[in-house]
């Protein structure tokens, strides 16, 4: 008989498993490589379109539109599929492993079966959304913890489910003939289990399972909702990035990093956004329901393969392993295949490796091959100013306070002495007659406001609140003197509810003192309990950062604004209330009576305690004009058109600075300038009038266009920080620092346009600060000198996010 | 002890059990965070203050009292009753929707279009999350009704005994809906294709007489089921309903409670809903009917 022609004869397939099949390797695809894959980084936004507003409707920018901040919302959605698919996956596995080891337990173990069965009714009855909430909220401290505490929660949340399902089928297995014949010739449990019983249970598990990572993708939607999501969480504010701002239109966002399915939906949920921008919730919905689709598909395949076939003869056929190479495929191409801008970690590497010390900037600059911005490197600046020579120091009787020398007041608690030199005071020594003004309180300079306000009734007026006091200077006469005065912190009007107190401010401690000086003080000692808890560090933020600190020394900041031009005027040095604590009980003085804020009423008509103590005291605040040069150096990349937009990195000269910044600017110098990057290397010298110093680097850039700002300062402690007002740069700097392996806090707001007072070089340029963080006093000149390297790396190579 | 009462016994017991690991966490677990508050925009106006020696930002509310300016029993009485009447109502629209819906599979179960159909519809419906129904709702709404001079089909959030209760309560009571209709139709059909009734039908009997006094007995069990079984879902789903509907009930407050450091109102909140389900759960158990030729 003629043979006909061959034919390929598969086996008939069943299409609900090769649609699984094909289910489950989209979700590892997207999973894998959604991030490569994503057309735009999540760290890039397009902050304005023409008259567009953000969020940009789908197909004015971007085909599926954009998220608050102008990010592409079709990209955030594969770059967030790793995150939000790992969590759910791994919590459903989660909870069935629980399920069926709690279920095996019970069934197992008769006399446990009532615990477990009630811990599944206690597990089942606790309200899962609140719950997963509060243990996200108490668990997650850092981005590192994020996943694994989502993962728990999900599970302590959901694991009763399974439970119930693989428990009844256990009892039923257990009285299945195969199961009782099995035990009858003597079969043991753990062989009965797992030969008998997993195989007629991997339907039920495969359903459980996708039933699960359902749940847990619905779970983790609704906490994205309620604004908790996995990962680093950022308050974003792009408003110092605009060109204009456009009232009404959000320029703020609580963002997540990676973005999150759930975190996606966190910035679509406010209720005008039903109205106005629907495909916020649209994009990352149909993500979720895609998603939750593929999932139950998966578990439906594996359901049907194995509800009449074994799962571990199966598990060693051909068809398991031509899936494992398959998965094992994915696996390695995931891992091989490079990041965006890979080339720019050669570069941060580069940058690192270059870091020697000690560095002569000038020297650096020559050999590197920079270019002088004007005759030479060096640009100089001769002045003469006023300057502390030694410790400020007070004797009254036996008892003598002095500052420590030099001064520490860079970590928050250390202070309990300073002088307080600015154009307003002054120096030199005085001894006069030691007078008590109490707190220095003239009622009739505060009259109470005549016109309400917003907030009347709501925040007490100090004037309202101290008119009945008494004159503390009426009965006293201080001209001449040295005047004791403490700091008015001011009065607890009303209690709120049981615990709340609202309290009207009291006097600025600078007003404090000039009244003291307007009333002819001719020296002033000022008591001020909260001098511990200020620092000299400009701090982006002090609030809830674990340690209770009141942010920038007030005495600091009036210092830095008006310097003292001479050296003369009125010596005045501050304590603390424990520093002042001998020289008040040696007076009768009662302190703590006067420290603090006042209880309503607690002085109305009441006399002042001000008075004449009848003793001499000598404080002395040495002073001395001192002629200093400042030599700041600059050189920026040969070659480079001055249309260009540079990056200059500003590296900020501290005297002592055991990691000093200018070796990790010399070090940036070194690596790129044979690359042509368009950069300016400043190592800037602040120790003769910082502003007037960099007004003449800001002359000698001529029309050179400067697009970003890189501040280095203090690279010391454990790891970096950034801090901007530019939102934009924010997730850019964090992935920035991940990428050239540097040590680095996650970044978590935009840091208001003052914290950058008197760092920021140029207050009109887009500027970022990087500095160290941390008490260990680590070396982070390297770390910092990758990050810039990594930044121009990916200029070069086209990064879209940074500024050109 | 017959096994109705141990199952009754068991709900006072998880519940207790409950409220003694809420009670005994809940407030220390909530000193580890900074309040925040849930929902953008609501907030307490007022300055910065000292409370037991620690300073608090501005606009942070001491408790949901404090945020409502309500007192605290007012405030949870009146929300108890916000979540009892969309529950209500999930339970009648599930009684009559659902049970039309389930016999109407059961009489059409030869016409397999139609009842595949219904079928389909509510297996669909018992998987997707109430919250996206809650969110695909809102956003019909607003594009039906949506017209030139701004008007409006139904209210889309916001709390009122009126238009506003159509949306949270579809929202709540479709999967109660589901279950009790999936249930009712496979109880029914399995009745309709027993040989009593098949006798009974033989004998000339009316239809509707078949139905009332051999189909419907036997089906009713399953109803208490299916409610039950539904209503357990809407209990929990209703925190983030209300949320999104600012509903304000007590799956709501116990949300706010959250972020407002108010562990009472937490607890509190968290008790009224773990009794509801396990009420629900129970009536559920219990109701569950027996195979239909076993003795007793």
């Amino acid at each position: 008989m003629r043979q006909g022609r061959f034919r390929l004869a598969l086996p008939p397939v069943d299409p609900w498993i090769v649609a699984g099949l094909v289910a489950f390797l989209g979700l590892l695809a997207a999973a894998l490589f959604g991030a490569t894959l994503a057309p735009h980084e999540p760290i890039y936004f397009v902050l304005e379109h023409g008259k567009d507003p953000r969020p940009y409707d789908p197909g004015v920018v971007f085909p599926f539109g954009s998220d608050v901040l102008g990010r592409d919302l079709f990209s955030l959605v594969l770059a967030g599929a790793r995150a939000t698919l790992t969590v759910v996956l791994l919590a459903g596995l989660a909870r069935v492993l629980a399920g069926v080891a709690m279920a095996a337990f019970g069934t197992w173990w008769r006399p446990v079966a009532l615990a477990t069965e009630s811990i599944a009714d206690f597990a089942s009855a606790v309200p899962a959304t609140l719950v997963a909430l509060v243990l996200v909220k108490v668990f997650v401290r850092s981005a590192d913890t994020s996943i694994a505490v989502f993962i728990g929660a999900l599970l302590v949340t959901g694991w009763a489910g399974p439970y119930r399902v693989v428990r009844a089928e256990l009892d039923r297995l257990a009285h299945a003939p195969f199961a009782e014949g099995a035990a009858a010739i003597g079969v043991g449990r753990w062989r009965v289990f797992w030969r008998h019983q997993l195989p007629h249970l991997v339907p039920t598990l495969a359903m459980n399972l996708s039933q699960q990572v359902v749940a847990s993708l619905v779970l983790l939607a609704e906490l994205g909702v309620l604004g908790v999501f996995v990962g680093a969480t950022r308050q974003i504010g792009v408003e110092e990035s605009l060109g204009s701002v456009i009232n009404g239109i959000v320029n703020f966002a609580q963002i997540a990093d990676p973005p999150e399915w759930g975190g996606l939906l966190a910035s679509a949920r406010t209720i005008e956004s039903l109205w106005t921008t629907r495909w916020l919730i649209f994009v990352p919905g149909v993500a979720f329901a895609l998603t939750a689709i593929a999932v139950a598909m998966v578990g439906l395949a594996i359901s049907r393969r194995y509800a009449r076939r074994d799962v571990i003869g199966d598990l060693r056929s051909r068809g398991a392993a031509v899936l494992v190479v398959a998965v094992a495929a994915f696996f390695a191409v995931g891992a091989v295949v490079p990041p965006r801008h890979a080339a720019a970690i050669s570069w941060a590497n580069d940058s690192r490796a270059a870091v020697h010390a000690p560095t002569d900037a000038a020297g650096t600059f020559a050999d590197a091959g920079l270019h002088p911005l004007g005759e030479s490197f060096a640009l100089t600046r001769s002045a003469v100013r006023v300057a502390q020579t030694a410790a400020a120091t007070i004797s009254v009787g036996g008892i003598s306070v002095s500052e420590t020398w030099p001064r520490v007041a860079q970590v928050p608690f250390a202070e309990g002495v300073r002088s307080f030199v600015t154009t307003g005071t002054g120096g030199g020594v005085v001894a006069a007659s030691l007078v008590f003004a109490a707190r220095g309180i003239t009622p009739s300079d505060y009259p109470p406001p005549v016109t309400t306000s917003l907030y009347a009734g709501k925040i007490p007026d100090l004037g309202d609140t101290i008119k009945e006091y008494p004159d503390d200077y009426a009965g006293i006469d201080v001209r001449g003197k040295v005047v004791l005065l403490i700091r008015f912190m001011g009065v607890v009007s009303k209690l709120e509810s049981a615990n709340v107190r609202v309290a009207a401010n009291g006097i600025g401690v600078e007003e404090s003192i000039a009244t003291a000086i307007r009333h002819g003080a001719a020296a002033v000692v000022f008591v001020d309990p909260a001098l511990p808890y200020y620092t000299d560090r400009v701090l982006p933020y002090t609030f809830g950062s674990g340690r209770l600190v009141g942010g920038v020394s007030p005495y600091f900041r009036a210092e830095q604004d008006a310097p003292a031009a001479s050296t003369n005027g009125v010596p005045v040095v501050v304590l603390s209330d424990k520093a002042a604590a001998p020289l008040a009980s040696a007076y009768g003085i009662d302190l703590p009576a006067l420290v603090g804020q006042d209880q309503a009423d607690a002085w109305k008509h009441r006399p002042s305690v001000a008075r004449d103590l009848g003793v001499t005291a000598r404080v002395e605040v040495p002073l001395e004009r001192k002629a200093a040069t400042a030599t700041t150096v600059l050189g920026e990349v040969a070659d480079v058109p001055h249309a260009v937009g540079h990056v200059m990195v500003w590296a900020v000269r501290q005297p002592g600075d055991p990691h000093p910044s200018a070796d990790a600017l010399a070090a940036v110098a070194r690596a790129l300038a044979p690359r042509g990057s368009p950069f300016i290397f400043v190592d800037f010298d602040p120790s003769v009038d910082p502003k007037q110093s960099a007004q003449s680097v800001r002359d000698a850039l001529g029309d050179r266009r400067v697009s970003l700002v890189v501040v280095m300062r203090n690279l010391n402690g454990d790891a970096l920080r950034f801090t901007t007002p530019f939102g934009d740069l924010i997730p850019a700097l964090d992935l920035y620092a991940s990428q050239a392996r540097a040590r680095a806090l996650v970044t978590q707001t935009t840091a208001p346009i003052t914290s950058l007072d008197g760092i920021a070089p140029f207050i009109d340029l887009k500027t970022v600060l990087i500095e160290g963080t941390g008490d260990s006093g680590g070396d982070l000149r390297g770390d910092a000198a990758a990050v810039v390297g990594y930044l121009a790396g990916r200029l070069a190579l086209g990064a879209e996010e940074l500024p050109r | 002890m017959s096994r109705k009462a141990l199952r009754i016994l068991r709900i006072p017991l998880t519940i207790g059990a409950i409220w003694w690991v809420l009670a005994a966490f809940v407030p220390s677990a909530m000193t580890q965070y900074s309040p925040y508050l849930v929902r953008a925009g609501i907030r307490c106006i007022r300055p910065a203050s000292v409370v037991g020696g620690q300073v608090l930002p501005a606009n942070t509310c001491q408790g949901l009292a404090d945020l409502y300016h309500r007192t605290f029993n007012d405030l949870f009485v009146e929300s108890m009753f916000r979540s009892l009447a969309l529950l209500l109502g999930a339970a009648v629209l599930a009684l009559t929707v659902g049970t039309l819906l389930g016999v109407a599979v059961a009489l059409m179960r030869r016409r397999a279009f139609a009842s595949g159909g219904i079928l389909a519809v509510t297996t669909l419906l018992t998987a997707v999350p109430a919250f996206f129904v809650a969110y695909f709702l809102q956003i019909v709404v607003i594009i039906v009704g949506a017209t030139p001079e701004g008007g409006k089909l139904l209210p889309v959030f916001g709390f009122g005994y009126d238009s506003h209760l159509i949306l949270p309560l579809l929202s709540i009571s479709l999967p109660a809906i589901a279950y009790t209709a999936q249930l009712t139709a496979t109880r029914m059909i399995d009745v309709l294709n027993a040989d009593f009734i098949t006798v009974a039908t033989a004998k000339g009997l009316r239809s509707t007489s078949i139905l009332a006094v051999h189909v419907m007995p036997h089906v009713r069990p399953v109803l208490l089921e299916g409610l039950g079984s539904g209503l357990r879902v809407s209990v929990a789903s209703l925190p983030i309903i209300e949320y999104l509907f600012n509903w304000r009930g007590i799956g709501q407050l116990a949300l706010e409670a959250v972020g407002v450091h108010d562990a009472a109102g937490f607890i509190f909140g968290a008790l009224v809903l773990a009794v509801l389900f396990t009420t629900l759960s129970a009536l559920a158990d219990l109701s569950r009917p027996r195979a239909l030729y076993q003795a007793g």
